[in-house]
């Protein structure tokens, strides 16, 4: 028992010990590389429209997701205030909802009357 | 020869090639009773106007007690002060009315041949302020609502009469209405039937949900999630954010052609409105 214990506490250690390492290196990797940023901020250009293409088409199709549309204000403030990768992580957001809404609503097309009730 | 093969094969090919074909309202109509009466075998057709009170016995009894005070009493005095308030060019609501205005909420809504739309009575209601000089009024609730929901207790007790006529415009309409009732929408993927169809009747959290049949028999209604009266397109604007879908404006196209499909399935029913609900 006490040596299954023993095994476990240090399999926790070791996997502490590289998640953190991990991280810092992460951490590392982002700072070391300004023409990395440089790039991002291209990409948010591009995401921008994106997101905003997406969420016009479902709207468009009336499939719009109602929690869509503060996420994307939420993603211009956070862009309008310097903070680039919180608003990278938005506006992939608001594109992702918007795919899934646009899917829907072709779905829904196709097969809408799979809910109306049929008598035996 | 070859021509007639040509032509044969044409034919042939438009009768699997065609305008797009609807069911028959009547027949949904018919699909629709028969289910609930599957579903809800000791409340009668008529019975189900009631909603949820028409399923459930200690809401029934809530319900009944608070009928007793109505709580949209105040709401209808005042709707009736508007509706008996003269326009600025003398003329009134119940000079754009069949019958003044009185007992005629049974045939809302209506296809109107001319624009080829869906009239409801809120916005008949609007469109009588404006041909008349006078701004429109917000729609959901407020002076607006009171004004139908007067003009709704003055029908009570009418049969519910929705009438499709012999325009493919209208059944295009009722059919718009119909494949939004059915589709699923919103974040949570749910359509209005998820809820009111196929699970009618099922504990929803702390809620009973209710019967399609019975909504549009007692709006405009006094929610208390509300505290005031409001329309039934206000309900659907608020089911819409409910399942985290982006509702559409009241009185759109789409929500005019949604009331059109669900008051036709409820043709036959009594009105009672406007009623009151949690």
């Amino acid at each position: 028992m006490a040596k299954t214990t023993y095994s476990t506490f240090l399999a926790l250690f070791a996997a502490a010990v590289l998640l953190t390492g991990c991280s810092d290196s992460g951490t590392d990797t982002m700072t070391d590389k300004p023409a990395a940023q440089h790039d991002e901020a291209v990409d948010l250009d591009t995401l921008i429209t994106q997101a905003e293409d997406a969420q016009s088409e479902a709207d468009k199709l009336g499939f719009e997701w109602s929690v869509t549309a503060p996420l994307l204000e939420e993603a211009h403030a956070a862009a309008k205030a310097g903070n680039h990768e919180q608003a990278i992580a938005l506006f992939r957001e608001v594109k992702h909802q918007s795919m899934l809404a646009i899917e829907q609503a072709h779905y829904a097309d196709k097969h809408w009357q799979l809910l109306i009730p049929v008598n035996d | 020869m070859k021509g007639l093969t040509c032509l044969s094969a044409i034919l042939l090919g438009s009768l699997f090639v065609s305008a797009p074909s609807y069911a028959d309202p009547q027949s949904d109509q018919d699909d629709i009773r028969a289910f609930f009466q599957k579903r809800f075998p000791k409340v009668e057709l008529a019975g189900l106007a009631d909603g949820v009170y028409a399923i459930n016995e200690n809401a029934r009894s809530q319900w009944e007690e608070i009928e007793e005070f109505p709580p949209y009493e105040d709401a209808v005095d005042e709707g009736q002060a508007f509706f008996e308030t003269p326009f600025a060019n003398g003329k009134g609501y119940a000079d754009c009315f069949p019958n003044g205005g009185i007992g005629i909420k049974q045939d809302y809504p209506k296809f109107d041949t001319e624009t080829g739309q869906v009239i409801t009575i809120e916005s008949a209601i609007n469109h009588c302020r404006t041909s008349n000089g006078e701004e429109a009024l917000p729609y959901g609730q407020g002076q607006l609502a009171y004004v139908s929901a007067y003009m709704a207790e003055t029908s009570r007790d009418n049969i519910i009469n929705v009438v499709i006529p012999d325009d493919e415009r209208a059944l295009a309409a009722y059919e718009a209405g119909k494949k939004m009732f059915y589709e699923r929408k919103g974040q949570l993927n749910m359509a209005c039937a998820t809820c009111h169809i196929s699970s009618a009747g099922a504990q929803l959290r702390a809620e009973i949900t209710s019967p399609a049949l019975g909504h549009t028999t007692h709006f405009p209604a006094f929610r208390f999630a509300w505290d005031d009266i409001g329309t039934l397109q206000k309900r659907y604007a608020g089911c819409n954010t409910q399942v985290r879908a982006k509702p559409f404006a009241l009185q759109s196209e789409q929500y005019r052609n949604l009331e059109y499909f669900h008051t036709y399935m409820a043709n036959g029913l009594p009105l009672n409105g406007p009623g009151s609900r949690k």
